[in-house]
């Protein structure tokens, strides 16, 4: 129980730390209002393009897309902003268990991301007037926690990646961007480039988009459950690259000391 | 009169070299344009018939100039503030109102990177037939596009700077300005009350023109109407940030503190 407890506050402390919560203020415009915005741009374009009334596929899967944006933004520069506030060396030294430290950090972001995509979603939804009557919003959040997951692994591994760039801002913003294109949420992943679908197929989300399409066009849950193991692999597979990567990285660091140099 | 084009030029030359030196800015201006014109002209071919050209190339290019607008000419003087070189450049005998304005000018030019590398992208990869009604027009809007951009830069930089959430603002006036000035999806699809607001901003205004010269569907007058507008409401920005900057200046000389705010 204490272990437990400690892991929370730990947890808590972090996120309050790294994200820069210093007033409510900026944490709606950054968190609520920026993003919203970002779904309400692309659904315009959709219905723009389509010229269709029928919005639910594409308020839902940008919905989700929030929760990228979150969970790379945040859990990209987790470790960055320790390098630059010098306080990785501290992290590095410590004799706690990496991966506890991993999870640890990735845990509060995961879950305020879920305040994104659900806000993000109820306001798509009022926006567009769009009736999910037909859907079973059980279902719809389990899709949406699964994303989560595997966004949350995903961001994970571009937090350790960006120690091993000064060009931190690029890889994240172009992560993000590649979720935004290759995830479905805008246009069919069919329609994309033999290259650029197998890159689809590697990347969270993907998967959870096509879910959530199944389950609007009509499909029970037993259609969807491939779908969400192989989300839910793709978020273990990341989170375990990134750890091993975080081990070699401290490792290296370790020998080197060159940790706060790249 | 030579000196102060010296002194815009270097300004000019010097802020270029420091954007570019930011990874944010390097985003903005060539990875933005490629995704984003990948991102418009998948969308477009499922779309029914529409202006390529207007719509992928032009769309994708206009939301990269204002992205570098964004995260550049306003948040410029916050950034020389937190550098703490903000209190040099405003002592400097020039004015510094130049200064602001060789800063911007060429933020806004750096900025017309992206159309370039849309039109490069829909020219050489996409191969779409680049179909623009009036070049001339489109040439002639594309200079206006400039003045207007510069001009709401200016007065969003003076409100930036007097502003203690500049930070959170700059990232909060990228995506709405997309959609409420119609880059992509002309205003006439927005709710009422948006499509009111969009009226009161500039890149509205030059996006008709530059849509009207691409695909020259309305009349002359709308153009001529458009652009009178264009420049009313630059010539309002103009005077709010000459107001706000003078402001800011009485501020700086009461609480000589303009390096904390």
């Amino acid at each position: 129980m204490v272990a437990v407890k400690r892991f929370a506050t730990q947890s808590y402390i972090s996120f309050k730390a790294l994200f820069g919560w210093l007033d409510p203020k900026s944490y709606i415009f950054i968190k609520i209002v920026s993003p919203v915005f970002q779904l309400l741009f692309f659904c315009l374009i959709a219905r723009y393009c389509y010229n269709t009334t029928d919005l639910a596929p594409y308020v839902l899967g940008n919905a989700l897309l929030l929760c990228a944006s979150n969970c790379i933004f945040g859990l990209g520069t987790i470790f960055i902003i320790d390098k630059n506030y010098g306080t990785i060396k501290s992290i590095i030294a410590m004799p706690t268990s990496k991966f506890i430290l991993f999870i640890q950090r990735g845990l509060p972001y995961a879950i305020d991301s879920l305040s994104s995509v659900v806000i993000g979603a109820i306001i798509g939804i009022v926006f567009f007037k769009i009736d999910l009557r037909e859907i079973n919003i059980g279902v719809l959040f389990i899709i949406v926690l699964v994303a989560m997951f595997a966004v949350s692994g995903f961001g994970l591994l571009i937090g350790v990646c960006s120690l091993l760039t000064t060009e931190t801002n690029i890889l994240l913003n172009l992560c993000n961007m590649a979720l935004i294109a290759l995830s479905g949420a805008n246009f069919p992943v069919s329609s994309l480039p033999f290259g650029l679908k197998v890159i689809s197929s590697c990347l969270p989300l993907s998967r959870s988009v096509k879910a959530i399409n199944i389950m609007l066009d009509g499909g029970t849950i037993n259609d969807i459950v491939g779908l969400l193991k192989g989300e839910v692999f793709i978020g273990l597979l990341t989170i375990i690259i990134g750890y091993i990567m975080l081990r070699v990285v401290s490792d290296v660091a370790r020998k080197n000391g060159t940790l706060e140099l790249c | 009169m030579n000196n102060y084009l010296i002194l815009i030029r270097n300004t000019v030359l010097l802020q270029m070299k420091n954007s570019f030196a930011r990874p944010m800015f390097k985003f903005c201006l060539i990875f933005q344009p490629v995704i984003y014109c990948f991102i418009t002209y998948m969308m477009y071919k499922q779309s029914s018939s529409q202006n390529f050209t207007s719509f992928v190339v032009l769309g994708s290019g206009l939301l990269s100039l204002w992205s570098c607008i964004c995260f550049s000419s306003m948040g410029d003087l916050e950034r020389e503030r937190y550098m703490g070189t903000l209190e040099i450049i405003y002592g400097t005998p020039t004015s510094f109102k130049l200064i602001v304005f060789g800063k911007i000018l060429g933020n806004t030019l750096l900025g017309m990177t992206p159309l370039l590398i849309s039109f490069i992208l829909a020219f050489c990869f996409i191969q779409e037939p680049l179909d623009i009604k009036s070049p001339p027009l489109f040439v002639f809007s594309f200079l206006i596009a400039i003045i207007a951009f510069i001009c709401i830069s200016f007065m969003f930089m003076a409100v930036f700077t007097i502003s203690r959430s500049a930070g959170v603002l700059m990232n909060c006036l990228e995506y709405p300005i997309f959609f409420i000035c119609g880059f992509i999806v002309p205003i006439d699809y927005l709710p009422n009350i948006l499509k009111s607001m969009s009226m009161l901003f500039s890149p509205t205004w030059v996006m008709q023109l530059l849509r009207t010269s691409i695909e020259g569907e309305k009349s002359s007058s709308y153009y001529m109407e458009c652009l009178i507008i264009t420049c009313l409401i630059s010539i309002v920005y103009l005077l709010i940030s000459s107001f706000l900057f003078r402001k800011m200046d009485k501020m700086i000389r009461i609480s000589g503190s303009l390096g904390v705010k």
